[in-house]
């Protein structure tokens, strides 16, 4: 059952960092499709609920040759609408389209769910693979951070007290990058990942086949991870696999819950390593 | 006890307007419940994981139980009471008949708004279309197949 | 009817043999045909109202409270916190609640009194003016519980001195004469099935292979929950609405509950959201009755879903230990069976169906020497109650697998090994039941998806670590069996009564939860009637106050005995009016015929009347009256049934047999474990399609769920209990991207005399053996034997690295 509480509808983000610095125990509304489940079920009882979509700025989605502006309205079912992002980012639309059921993605939010700090998180492995950076804003004013220091632990994040996500950027990637993005589930209907993996390829200045390999992980640590780039060439397929393979070994840290094993977790994300570097690479 | 706060809200369901005054806490779902009585749309989980409350949001399926009665405030709901032209069942209720898609009928009402939001942006969807579309509304006595073979014979006309 | 998949949708018309019924008809007017379901149009426009939409003025809304612990003693409960908040109406507990409710055992209180027996358990419950009210009422409730070690291993469970869930066993009443309850053990039931001479049977053997097998409980997964809406009246009297399979059962269970009389209570079911079994019994009726007497008022309660998962009962996971003596040349010669029910912590239906599943434990085929125990056993677990299949999925997903490998060890084609001991004309059961050829012909089941899947014969296990791409396939098949599991006693009644215009309605209180019932119900009233089927209405509603008795809608059983019943019925309504009419004609009843709503003389067919001038009476010209409203009578009760002897199991259980048989094809991702169904071919011998749509849309339904046991549903529990998938996140089942690549569907008409038209039940069978057949496909694919299910990702992943 949902408690009662306060509703705030913001027209401007000075409003809402106001809204949240009001209230002890307040959160922010966008798609609301983690907020509602977290509600129902009474893992938390917020004083207030801070409805951003008011404000005009947060449905905004940008793409230019700069590179993608997400508003922390924009939902999943448009993102994977714009054909800009669909032509250049790949792993992001895969990861995008992985997410929940069709109905849902007309309502959560690629913001929302890099808040939720969920260590299944999708976009965020996609995200990271682009070197995305977050734009927050407080009641300190602005700032913005790195997408790979905004993990901190599981459903935790970098933002202080009475902070909330203003945009994320996503530097537009080098031409000819190939990304991609693959997520295990326990069944081809919606779920959560119990293992994933994203991944871009961007070609050297001049090369042909060699470049750096950007890999990130999901569900296999309390925080989504980035193993550190790898230099790859397109006619080293097997190389760039056991070294990618090798370099997850170390960071990963599976934990047993209902939803799989730890052991299942290592393995499987070997097998995803396996299978989307050599379609990047390609 | 505190009374509790209300928010006056203004929302289209079908062809009419519904003007309440509802707690912030109460779903769309609940709204269109309890304040339209329009008991059409089910509530199968309460968290937008088996798509009996799918309604369309500006003509799009949503999950009524993912959102609050206050952000449908001047927004167009349409329910499964809205579908049937005048007397006669629509397109894809006379394909849900006539193709044998309906056997318990809690998931029906959801299934068809999904089916119609999807038709709604594109008359003929490929089949990985319509999967897509309904495969977040569950349903434990078709098997899915007479809802798919349903929405095709649409999509075909 | 053009459906996605379907490779083919024959029907072959076997041999009859000998025409019993010399007026079967080959072709009908209204049976056999797709007619479109009665309940549609209401359904896709959102006004067929179930109980979940129901609302009855000045009522209010119940939540209950559960108990955490798997095991506990409750050594106090304090309501006072919960009582004095606003809007708040009654507040129960166990201790008030004098009560015990069963359906063959009586053990078990409406709300936990003493103990706790399941994490998920109700202890009190709360009735206020809306949910959020009743909710915050029973977070205030506070308990007292003393934690006990709870008993959660079926077969640490099943072992003398182990800890007793139910202590009091030996005095709890029961269906005596029936049951075998063991006293001072986890034991409410042990079924005994004794055949022929075992020393015998084991020295004939050439060979014997032992196995053993585990499936996990999972859950019905209907898509409306448990709701109910109970009002209590003055002098002892109650209303009740309720999304349940059995209006009567409701009734009966009530009313011995709480001693009242039959008259006095009233139960009504509108539309219902899925059953699956799980609404076939009594579940929260007498609770909420608590709760309006107390308050008042009447009370609604619906359960969350997590409540579904975590409160309502669920499908008993089984052990089942198989040992089997075969000749050489594949003859089986004994076969011996130990199944171990985990029943949680009430006996509800699983005592039954540890009884009916034994009856079936042999599989499908002839076994001379039996020996089969069948043990159901209590843990602390939520309880097993009625699933489709009833225990028959469960313990086939042993035996088909067992057969494999027998077949495999002999160096013999599996489907060949079945062919070759599959029940047929002259086999005795393992109950020492004759077979006939019209029994059903499981052969052609067997032949049919074996055919259609392209089996070839002697087929060579495959190596997993030779996979292609990481991708390996395989073929597996798996014969099935089922009769209804139901009393001996069991009837069923249907009124048809005419209206002015000649329109009838039927009165049934069998319930069209999805089945497609009353469609097919209006298709033999018609048929028998002579009545255009637009003139044929079931009234939708069941009502105990109006409608005639019916057992319960379960076991694939109403096919048969409400389909005989109508035919019954509407014979009645004929022999009624031809009465009035060869009066009114002035002839013997004798040389009349019934066509098209008309009466006639058959050699003067001029001579006629409409059935309007007669089911309202007859009016001779000048004024005389005679006859006056038809109401035709129908029964149909299951002749020559007996009940199985407690020692030897041995007696005549089955109103019928179906069988049926499915076929598959799968690939296995060796790296991630997914296992892709390629094809699956299901044969059943229905007897008769009576609507060939809802024959096939309703095994469709069936396979999809049975696939959803076969690769992915299974309740988890921790160490303490406490079941981990209470919900859709992490319990999972079949949406539109899991379904298989193909399907083909084949039903066979072997007539079965005594069943309508030649019909049998087929509603549960197209899920019984999916688990099986996709168990021995992947032994086919991958080289490695299945010993439980689901075949998980992560599960196959390990096994074959094992």
């Amino acid at each position: 059952m949902i408690n009662e509480f306060e509703y705030c509808r913001p027209k401007s983000f000075n409003q809402a960092v106001s809204y949240l610095a009001e209230f002890k125990n307040a959160r922010v509304l966008a798609g609301g499709t983690d907020l509602i489940v977290g509600l129902r079920a009474g893992l938390e009882s917020p004083e207030a609920v801070v409805d951003i979509k008011g404000i005009s700025e947060t449905g905004s989605l940008k793409v230019n040759s700069k590179g993608i502006q997400i508003g922390p309205a924009v939902t999943l079912n448009q993102f994977i609408e714009t054909r800009a992002v669909r032509k250049n980012y790949s792993a992001l639309i895969a990861a995008a389209e992985s997410i929940a059921t069709f109905q849902l993605r007309n309502r959560a939010t690629i913001v929302g769910n890099i808040c939720n700090a969920s260590p299944a998180a999708d976009m965020a492995p996609a995200l990271l693979v682009f070197n995305a950076e977050v734009e927050i804003a407080g009641p300190e004013g602005e700032r913005k951070l790195p997408l790979s220091e905004f993990f901190k632990d599981v459903k935790k994040t970098a933002l202080k007290k009475g902070e909330l996500v203003k945009s994320i950027h996503v530097p537009a990637p080098h031409i000819g990058t190939k990304s991609g993005f693959l997520k295990q589930q326990r069944i081809k209907g919606h779920d959560l990942a119990v293992a994933s993996v994203a991944a871009a390829f961007c070609l050297a200045k001049n090369a042909k086949n060699s470049g750096t390999l950007r890999i990130a992980l999901g569900a296999v640590a309390i925080t989504p991870l980035i193993i550190p780039e790898i230099p790859a060439s397109k006619k080293e397929i097997d190389k760039a696999v056991k070294t990618a393979v090798s370099s997850a070994r170390k960071i990963i840290a599976p934990i047993d819950d209902v939803r799989s094993s730890a052991d299942y977790r290592a393995e499987i994300i070997k097998t995803l390593i396996s299978r989307l570097i050599p379609e990047v690479l390609s | 006890m505190k009374t509790e706060k209300l928010f006056k809200i203004k929302v289209k369901v079908n062809s009419e307007f519904y003007e309440r005054a509802v707690p912030a806490r109460m779903t769309l779902l609940q709204f269109v419940r309890d304040e339209c009585n329009l008991t059409g749309t089910k509530e199968g989980c309460g968290i937008g994981e088996c798509g009996t409350c799918t309604v369309l949001l500006d003509g799009k399926a949503i999950n009524a139980c993912m959102m609050f009665a206050v952000e449908a405030d001047g927004h167009k709901i349409e329910t499964i009471e809205g579908e049937q032209r005048g007397e006669k069942l629509s397109d894809l209720q006379q394909a849900f008949v006539d193709n044998g898609a309906v056997q318990c009928g809690f998931c029906t009402p959801g299934m068809i708004m999904s089916a119609r939001g999807l038709l709604k942006k594109k008359s003929k969807p490929t089949d990985k279309e319509i999967i897509e579309a309904i495969s977040g509304n569950l349903c434990r006595c078709t098997g899915y197949l007479p809802i798919i073979e349903a929405i095709r014979a649409v999509a075909r006309k | 009817m053009p459906m996605h998949g379907l490779s083919s949708n024959n029907r072959s018309h076997p041999c009859r043999g000998k025409k019993i019924k010399l007026t079967m008809k080959e072709e009908y007017k209204y049976i056999g045909k797709s007619y479109p379901r009665i309940d549609g149009p209401a359904k896709v426009t959102g006004s067929a109202e179930y109980v979940h939409d129901l609302k009855l003025p000045g009522m209010l809304y119940a939540r209950i409270l559960k108990s955490p612990h798997a095991s506990s003693k409750i050594k106090s409960i304090n309501i006072d916190m919960a009582k004095k908040l606003p809007g708040v109406k009654a507040v129960v507990t166990g201790k008030e609640l004098n009560y015990k409710v069963g359906l063959y055992m009586i053990d078990k209180d409406i709300l936990a009194r003493d103990y706790v027996r399941y994490q998920g358990e109700p202890v009190a419950a709360v009735a206020a003016i809306d949910e959020l009210t009743a909710e915050k009422a029973c977070k205030l409730i506070d308990v007292d519980y003393e934690i006990i070690e709870p008993v959660l291993d079926v077969m640490e469970a099943a072992k003398k001195g182990s800890k007793l869930v139910h202590p009091e066993l030996k005095k709890y009443s029961f269906m005596k004469g029936v049951f075998d309850p063991q006293p001072n053990t986890n034991i409410p039931h042990w079924q005994k099935i004794r055949k022929g001479d075992m020393k015998k049977g084991w020295e004939e053997a050439d060979l014997i292979v032992e196995n053993d097998f585990w499936n996990p409980p999972v859950q019905h997964v209907a898509m409306e929950t448990h709701t109910a809406i109970v009002r209590a009246l003055p002098q002892n009297k109650a209303e009740i609405w309720t999304s349940a399979q059995s209006p009567f059962t409701v009734r009966n269970l009530f009313c011995v509950c709480f001693g009242l009389r039959h008259q006095d209570v009233r139960v009504r079911i509108p539309s219902v959201g899925g059953g699956f079994g799980g609404k076939a019994g009594i579940h929260l009726e007498p609770l909420v009755y608590c709760l309006s007497k107390k308050s008042g008022r009447p009370v609604k309660l619906t359960m969350t879903r997590e409540e579904e998962f975590n409160t309502i009962p669920s499908r008993q996971g089984l052990r089942s230990f198989l040992k089997t003596g075969v000749k050489k040349d594949g003859t089986i010669t004994a076969y011996e069976a130990k199944l171990y029910w985990d029943a949680g912590a009430y006996a509800d239906y699983g005592v039954n169906i540890g009884r009916a599943a034994a009856t079936a434990s042999a599989g499908p085929y002839e076994v001379p020497n039996c020996h089969v125990d069948s043990f159901v056993v209590y843990t602390n677990k939520v309880f097993g109650t009625a699933y489709r299949g009833f225990g028959h999925l469960e313990v086939l997903w042993g035996v088909e697998r067992h057969m494999d490998i027998i077949a495999a060890k002999l160096k013999i084609d599996p489907l060949e090994f079945r062919l070759k001991n599959a029940l047929r004309d002259g086999s005795k059961t393992i109950t020492g039941e004759r077979i006939y050829s019209h029994t059903g012909r499981v052969d052609k089941c067997l032949k049919s998806v074996a055919k259609e899947i392209g089996w070839e014969k002697n087929p060579k296990p495959g190596n997993w670590k030779k996979a292609v791409n990481g991708k390996i396939r395989g073929k597996g098949i798996a014969a099935l069996q089922k009769a209804p599991a139901m009393p001996t006693f069991t009837s069923c009644s249907v009124v048809i009564k005419f209206n002015e215009d000649a329109s009838c309605d039927l009165l049934v209180s069998g319930v069209d939860y999805g089945q497609g019932t009353y469609t097919m119900l209006t298709q033999v009233a018609a048929e028998e009637l002579k009545l255009p089927i637009e003139k044929v209405n079931v009234v939708w509603d069941c009502d105990t106050s109006t409608n005639p008795y019916d057992w319960q809608t379960v076991a694939s059983r109403f096919a048969v005995m409400g389909g005989n019943a109508t035919i019954d019925a509407a014979h009645d309504a004929l022999r009624q009016i031809k009465e009035v009419a060869a009066q009114a004609l002035r002839c013997p009843v004798g040389d009349l015929v019934c066509e098209d709503g008309k009466v006639f003389i058959k050699h003067n067919p001029d001579e006629t009347i409409p059935y309007e001038k007669i089911v309202m009476g007859y009016v001779y010209p000048n004024g005389n009256s005679i006859g006056g409203p038809v109401i035709g009578r129908g029964r149909f009760i299951a002749q020559g049934l007996t009940n199985l002897d407690l020692k030897t199991g041995q007696g005549l259980p089955a109103l019928d047999w179906t069988f049926g048989a499915h076929g598959v094809e799968i690939e296995v991702d060796v790296d991630t474990g997914e296992i892709k169904i390629i094809k699956i071919a299901t044969s059943l011998d229905a007897g008769k399609v009576l609507n060939e749509q809802q024959c096939v849309t309703q095994t469709i339904g069936g396979v999809v769920q049975g696939l959803g046991s076969a690769v992915l549903e299974e309740f988890k529990f921790d160490k303490k209990g406490r079941l981990q998938n209470a919900g859709f996140v992490d319990y999972k089942i079949p949406t539109a991207k899991d379904l298989p690549g193909k399907f083909a569907l084949i039903f066979l008409e072997t007539e079965l005399p005594h069943g309508p038209y030649g019909a049998r039940g087929i509603a549960e069978h197209p899920m019984i053996s999916v688990p099986g057949a996709v168990g021995n496909a992947f032994y086919y694919a991958t080289g490695i034997e299945a010993f439980e299910f689901p075949l998980t990702p992560e599960r196959v992943f390990f096994m074959l690295r094992q």
